[in-house]
C-alpha cells in the first residue's frame, strides 16, 4: 500500500479509530491490531511474501529466547550466526542471486569458459532490506546483552512488521522501538498534531518535489545522448531532489504516522543538502542505515582506530557495502566507492567530525565559507548520484562524458520553470526549518492558528495543483 | 482526543469547502467553455500538444480554441472529453498510433472524475484494479482545457539514436489490448457524433525513420484499421492529405513536431478546415517534392 494512495487514506483512519477507541484499554490488543494492520498493509502489495516476514520473525524471536537461556559462548555465537545466515541468506537470494550468477558467468567467460546457467525470475520482496536489518539489530543486541529478549511473540511481530516503517524504514533499533511496544501508550494531542504536520510535509516532499523531479530526471537519464551537457547537469540535479524528496518524504510520513499511534521513531534525514562537507552529509543522510552500518559493521571492524591502512580499509568497506545494500548493480557499488573517496581525505585530516551543529545556527544566512562548503558538498553529491541513477556503469561514464564537453556551456534544452520555482520555495522552507526535526515543525513556533492553518492549506493546494504523476517510492526497490 | 478530533474535523471541513470553491472556480474559467459557439475543441496527446500552434489557430480562424490535448493522454481522457464537449461543437481529434499502442498503465488518464467514462472502461475489459487506479488519481480537480501550449524550438538536426530503440520497441508487436482501446475510441467518437458535433480528425506525421520502422511491422495494419473504422461511422466522410514541406527539419523527435512544423501544419490545416463541411480525416504526409 502506498502512503500517497486513496487506500492508505482509508486504511489509516480506520486503524486509528480501532486503535484508540476500540482497543484503547488493552496493550496486547493494540499490539495485535498493529500486527494485523501491518500484515494487511504489506499484503496489499503481495500477500505471498508475508510468509517471509513471518519466517524471519519466528527465527529471530526464537533465537532471541535461546540466546537468553544460553551462557556458553560458542553456542551463543552459533545462534547469532544462524540468525545472520538465515536473514542475510534470504536477502542474498532474493536480492543478489542473479547479480552474482551473472557476474560469475561473465568472470568465467573472460577465461574462455562458457557456463550455461539460466538466471531465475526472482521478484524482490518490498522492504526486505529494511526489515532484515531491523531484525538483525535485535539479535545482535540480544547477543551483546544490550537488550533483554522479549518473550511476547506479538510484541516482537509488531516490532518487526510495524507498518509505518516496514517497507522503507527508518530502520529502527530494537533498543528504541521494542520497549515502546511493551509499555502503555497514551494519546497526546501535541504529538498527534505534530504527526499530522510531519505527514503533510512528507506528502509535499513526495508528491510535489519527488514526483515532479522524476518526470524530468527520467526523461533526461533515459535519453541522455539526445541532450547537451547543461541539460544533463540539470537532470542530475533533478534526480538529487527526486531521491531526497522521495525517501525523506517517506520517512516523514512514516515518522508522522507512528506519532499518531503514540510511537516515536528516530529522525532519518536531517537536511543533508545543507551539509558543509561529506562527513556531515553522511551524518544527515539515511541516518538509520548509516548508524546501523557504523554500529554493526564499522565499529566491530575496528572503526577509525588503528593505522591509516585499517582506517582506509574500513571506510571503503562500509561505503561499498552501503552502496551494495541499495541494489544488485555495479552502479550502486561505484556510488559507494565514490563516497568513500570523498570521505577518506576528511578522515585522514581528522575533519570528519566537524560541523556537528546545524549550519548557521540561530542566523538567517550562512557565512561565506559555510555557503561554499554547502555548494561543493552538494556538487559532489550530485555527481555521485549520476552513478546511482544510471542503468549501468557504461551509461554513467557516457553521461559524465557529455557533461564535461563543450555543450556544458550552452543553455539547457529543458527548462521547467514551475518546478524550478517549486524547488526554490521548498529549499527556503527547508532552510527556515533546518534546526527542527523536520522543516514544517518551525510553524508551531511563533505563529498563530490562522497563519499556521493558512500555510497548511496552501501546501495542500500546492500538492493538488502541482503534484506530479504518482510514482512508486524509489526505496521500495531496496 | 476530543480536542484533536474537533480540530481535525474543522480543518478538513475548511479544506473540503475550499476544494469545492476551487472546483467551482475552475469550472467557470473562461477557457472551460460550456458553449459551443464560435469555438473549436481539440483532443489529442503530446503529438497534438506539439503539433498545433493554438494562438495561430485562434488568429487564423477567429474562433476560441480549447485544447484538452495532454502529454500521454489516454482513452479515459478521450471519453471524458467526449462527455464534456458541448453539443453542436466543432471538434478536432488526433488518435495517433503511439496513443493506440501505449501500455494501459502508461496512459495519462487524468481528466477529473467521470462515472460515464469509468463504466465505459469496465464494459471494455479494463480490469477493476485499472479502473480503481484511474478513479483514484482523478479525485482531484484539474484544469481541463488549455488555450496555449509551449512548442519545441526549431532545430536543424535531430539526434535519433535513442529514438530508434524506443520506436522499435513500440512497434515490435500488436498489444493484446489494441482492439479494446480502438473500440473505446470508437465509442467516444459515437458519443461526439450523437452530440451532433462537427468532427474532424488529424494524423500528425512521424519521422521518416519511424515510418520505416512502422511499415516493416505488423502494427501498421492493426493501427491503420482504426482510421477505416472511424470513417465508416459517418455517411459523408472523406480522407484528405496534408502535404508537408520537409526541406527544413520540422521534427523535434520521432513523433513530435517542433515549432516550425507546428506552424506549418496549423496553417495548412486551417486552410482546409475553412473550406470543408464534411467529416474528414486529415493525414499529414511529407511532400515528396
Amino acid at each position: 500500500m502506498l502512503f500517497n494512495s486513496i487506500d492508505f487514506a482509508i486504511f489509516l483512519p480506520v486503524i486509528f479509530i480501532l486503535y484508540w477507541f476500540v482497543f484503547k484499554r488493552s496493550l496486547k490488543l493494540q499490539n495485535a491490531l498493529i500486527v494485523i494492520a501491518s500484515y494487511l498493509f504489506y499484503g496489499w502489495w503481495d500477500y505471498r511474501f508475508l510468509s517471509l516476514i513471518l519466517f524471519s520473525t519466528l527465527i529471530d524471536y526464537s533465537i532471541g529466547i535461546l540466546l537468553q537461556k544460553q551462557e556458553d559462548k560458542r553456542k551463543r555465537k552459533i545462534l547469532l550466526w544462524s540468525s545472520i545466515l538465515v536473514n542475510l541468506g534470504l536477502l542474498g537470494f532474493f536480492k543478489y542471486y542473479n547479480f552474482f550468477l551473472d557476474n560469475f558467468i561473465s568472470a568465467f567467460s573472460l577465461f574462455g569458459s562458457e557456463i550455461k546457467v539460466g538466471s531465475l525470475n526472482i521478484i524482490l520482496p518490498v522492504g526486505i532490506s529494511f526489515y532484515t536489518f531491523q531484525t538483525l539489530s535485535y539479535t545482535i543486541d540480544v547477543y551483546k546483552k544490550k537488550l533483554q529478549p522479549t518473550k511476547n511473540f506479538i510484541e516482537f511481530a509488531a516490532f518487526v512488521s510495524f507498518f509505518p516503517q516496514l517497507v522503507a524504514g527508518p530502520i529502527e533499533r530494537a533498543t528504541n522501538l521494542l520497549p515502546q511496544f511493551q509499555k502503555e501508550r497514551k494519546f497526546k494531542y501535541e504529538q498527534a498534531i505534530d504527526g499530522l504536520r510531519q505527514i503533510l510535509w512528507g506528502l509535499v516532499k513526495k508528491i510535489v518535489i519527488a514526483d515532479n523531479c522524476a518526470i524530468f530526471a527520467n526523461r533526461i537519464f533515459d535519453n541522455y545522448t539526445d541532450f547537451n551537457g547543461s541539460t544533463l547537469v540539470l537532470g542530475a540535479i533533478f534526480f538529487t531532489f527526486q531521491i531526497y524528496g522521495d525517501f525523506s518524504g517517506y520517512s516523514d510520513i512514516a515518522i508522522g504516522t507512528s506519532r499518531l499511534f503514540g510511537f516515536k521513531l528516530k529522525q532519518n534525514f536531517a537536511f543533508p543538502y545543507f551539509s558543509r562537507n561529506v562527513g556531515e552529509f553522511w551524518r544527515r543522510w539515511h541516518i538509520s542505515l548509516s548508524t546501523w552500518f557504523r554500529d554493526y559493521l564499522y565499529i566491530p571492524l575496528g572503526g577509525s582506530n588503528g593505522g591509516i591502512g585499517k582506517k582506509i580499509r574500513n571506510t571503503f568497506l562500509i561505503f561499498i557495502v552501503s552502496g551494495f545494500w541499495h541494489g544488485a548493480n555495479w552502479t550502486f557499488i561505484a556510488w559507494g566507492f565514490l563516497n568513500a573517496l570523498y570521505f577518506i581525505p576528511l578522515l585522514l585530516l581528522n575533519r570528519n567530525r566537524t560541523h556537528v551543529d546545524s549550519v548557521a545556527k540561530g542566523k538567517y544566512f550562512p557565512s561565506i565559507s559555510d555557503f561554499f562548503g554547502m555548494l561543493t558538498t552538494f556538487g559532489f553529491t550530485v555527481f555521485a548520484w549520476i552513478f546511482f541513477r544510471s542503468e549501468n556503469l557504461s551509461d554513467a561514464f557516457k553521461y559524465i562524458n557529455i557533461i564535461f564537453s563543450k555543450s556544458l556551456f550552452t543553455i539547457p534544452e529543458i527548462r521547467p520553470s514551475i518546478i524550478i520555482i517549486l524547488l526554490f520555495l521548498f529549499l527556503i522552507i527547508e532552510w527556515v526549518g533546518r534546526e527542527q526535526q523536520y522543516a514544517l515543525e518551525f510553524t508551531k513556533i511563533k505563529s498563530n492558528r490562522f497563519i499556521r492553518w493558512s500555510f497548511y492549506i496552501l501546501l495542500i493546494f500546492i500538492i493538488v495543483k502541482f503534484g506530479g504523476i504518482q510514482q512508486d517510492f524509489i526505496y521500495f526497490q531496496f | 482526543m476530543k480536542k484533536f478530533l474537533i480540530q481535525l474535523s474543522l480543518f478538513l471541513t475548511i479544506v473540503i469547502a475550499l476544494n469545492y470553491i476551487y472546483i467551482f472556480y475552475i469550472d467557470n474559467l473562461p477557457q472551460n467553455a460550456k458553449s459551443s459557439k464560435n469555438a473549436i475543441f481539440i483532443w489529442g496527446d503530446s503529438q497534438t500538444c506539439q503539433g498545433l500552434n493554438l494562438k495561430m489557430m485562434k488568429e487564423l480562424t477567429g474562433k476560441y480554441i480549447y485544447s484538452s490535448a495532454k502529454h500521454g493522454a489516454g482513452i479515459y481522457d478521450f471519453l471524458v472529453f467526449a462527455d464534456k464537449v458541448p453539443e453542436n461543437s466543432t471538434v478536432l481529434v488526433a488518435i495517433s498510433k503511439p496513443v493506440q499502442l501505449r501500455k494501459l498503465n502508461k496512459d495519462r488518464n487524468l481528466s477529473g472524475t467521470s462515472l460515464f467514462s469509468l463504466i465505459q472502461l469496465y464494459e471494455n475489459n479494463y480490469s477493476s484494479s485499472d479502473i480503481y487506479s484511474i478513479f483514484q488519481k482523478n479525485l482531484i480537480p484539474i484544469n481541463f482545457y488549455e488555450v496555449s501550449t509551449k512548442l519545441n524550438p526549431c532545430k536543424d538536426s535531430l539526434n535519433y539514436k535513442s529514438q530508434i530503440l524506443i520506436y522499435k520497441n513500440i512497434f515490435s508487436q500488436i498489444p493484446y489490448y489494441l482492439n479494446d482501446k480502438q473500440n473505446l475510441y470508437l465509442e467516444g467518437i459515437k458519443k461526439l457524433k450523437n452530440k451532433k458535433c462537427k468532427i474532424n480528425f488529424i494524423e500528425f506525421p512521424l519521422h521518416p525513420m519511424a515510418i520505416e520502422l512502422l511499415n516493416n511491422s505488423e502494427v501498421r495494419d492493426a493501427t491503420n484499421q482504426l482510421n477505416t473504422k472511424i470513417l465508416a461511422l459517418f455517411n459523408n466522410s472523406t480522407l484528405d492529405t496534408i502535404p508537408i514541406d520537409n526541406s527544413t527539419n520540422i521534427m523535434s523527435d520521432f513523433s513530435h513536431l517542433n515549432k516550425c512544423g507546428a506552424n506549418q501544419i496549423t496553417r495548412l490545416l486551417i486552410a482546409k478546415l475553412n473550406n470543408n463541411l464534411n467529416t474528414t480525416l486529415y493525414v499529414t504526409k511529407f511532400d515528396p517534392k
